[in-house]
């Protein structure tokens, strides 16, 4: 898979999407170290600062129905990587696309498919809070990090890379 | 809620789609019907009572008989979250008409064609189902 990085972008999903339309292949995708417009559902804000995993796949062209699929699968994929990885943290997926550390999200992910007669075009997006220290006030109650669960920096790029690789394998295995 | 259903040799493709007012839409492959329910009895709606039931008028259920306006339908149900074009505007083909919450994604359903827009049947916050018609150009 093609990585595109950027240090500071609006959006990785605003940013996959433009790429898409352009007709950048399908399983690139854009990361960005922080964003200035992050957004979830309904265009809420998500909270990017430096130090977390913000990004975005082109998923290749599906229907409507595995590009939902394929969201839900998502979530269990970070939870699972979270598990695996942090044996002290228990994830908890909250349906469709939500997951929670003790209530709180640490991950939220979105997928926008544009479609004419059929989907044109479909991109995931997913936001983890990995290495955030501390969250707005507004946020404080409802969000939390893998850092501040587990008292220390972790790797990006490795769990980037796992997400990604299990995202792929279960695409196939549903696209077949 | 959508199934395959086996009766003898042949296959049928069957939706079940809950809307508003007790009303029932169940599509057997390309055939819609619609029931409606009355106390403990299931009815099933004639052409009619469709059109009274979803507010077409006289006008607009002529139209759903012309084949030749170009119309932009809604490709999977859904909830209008946004709205960019309105009447008498020029759309091109791309164009974004709206963003359909479905299914907890985003959908930015896109113009097919160009034309002005002849009449916009949506609004913020409307529910919409697969085939309803979100546009009418000319």
């Amino acid at each position: 898979m093609a990585i595109i990085k950027y240090k500071k972008i609006k959006s990785t999903n605003l940013k996959a999407k433009q790429l898409g339309k352009n007709g950048v292949k399908p399983w690139t995708v854009v990361l960005a170290d922080s964003q200035i417009g992050g957004y979830g559902r309904k265009g809420e804000r998500w909270f990017s600062p430096k130090g977390g995993l913000y990004f975005s796949i082109i998923l290749p062209k599906t229907n409507i129905e595995d590009a939902q699929i394929l969201t839900i699968l998502a979530a269990f994929v970070v939870a699972r990587v979270i598990k695996e990885n942090f044996q002290n943290i228990e994830p908890l997926i909250k349906l469709p696309n939500d997951v929670l550390i003790k209530d709180k999200k640490v991950c939220g992910i979105l997928t926008e498919n544009i479609i004419g007669e059929d989907v044109k075009l479909s991109v995931m997006g997913i936001g983890l809070n990995t290495n955030i220290s501390a969250f707005p006030k507004e946020l404080k109650n409802q969000a939390t990090s893998i850092k501040i669960e587990e008292g220390k920096n972790i790797s990006n790029k490795k769990i980037l890379n796992q997400i990604l690789k299990l995202i792929k394998e279960y695409f196939q295995s549903i696209s077949v | 809620m959508k199934t395959n259903l086996k009766i003898g040799d042949k296959i049928y493709k069957i939706e079940i789609l809950e809307i508003d007012n007790n009303i029932i839409k169940v599509a057997v492959d390309d055939e819609e019907y619609f029931f409606k329910q009355d106390g403990e009895d299931i009815i099933l709606l004639e052409e009619n009572e469709i059109f009274s039931l979803f507010g077409f008028d006289e006008e607009e259920k002529n139209l759903h008989y012309i084949g030749e306006e170009k119309v932009i339908k809604a490709p999977i149900s859904g909830t209008i979250s946004k709205v960019f074009v309105k009447n008498e505007q020029k759309i091109r083909k791309g164009d974004i008409i709206s963003i359909l919450f479905s299914m907890k994604m985003e959908n930015e359903i896109i113009a097919e064609s160009s034309g002005i827009v002849k009449k916009l049947k949506i609004k913020e916050g409307d529910t919409v189902n697969k085939g309803d018609i979100l546009i009418i150009l000319e």
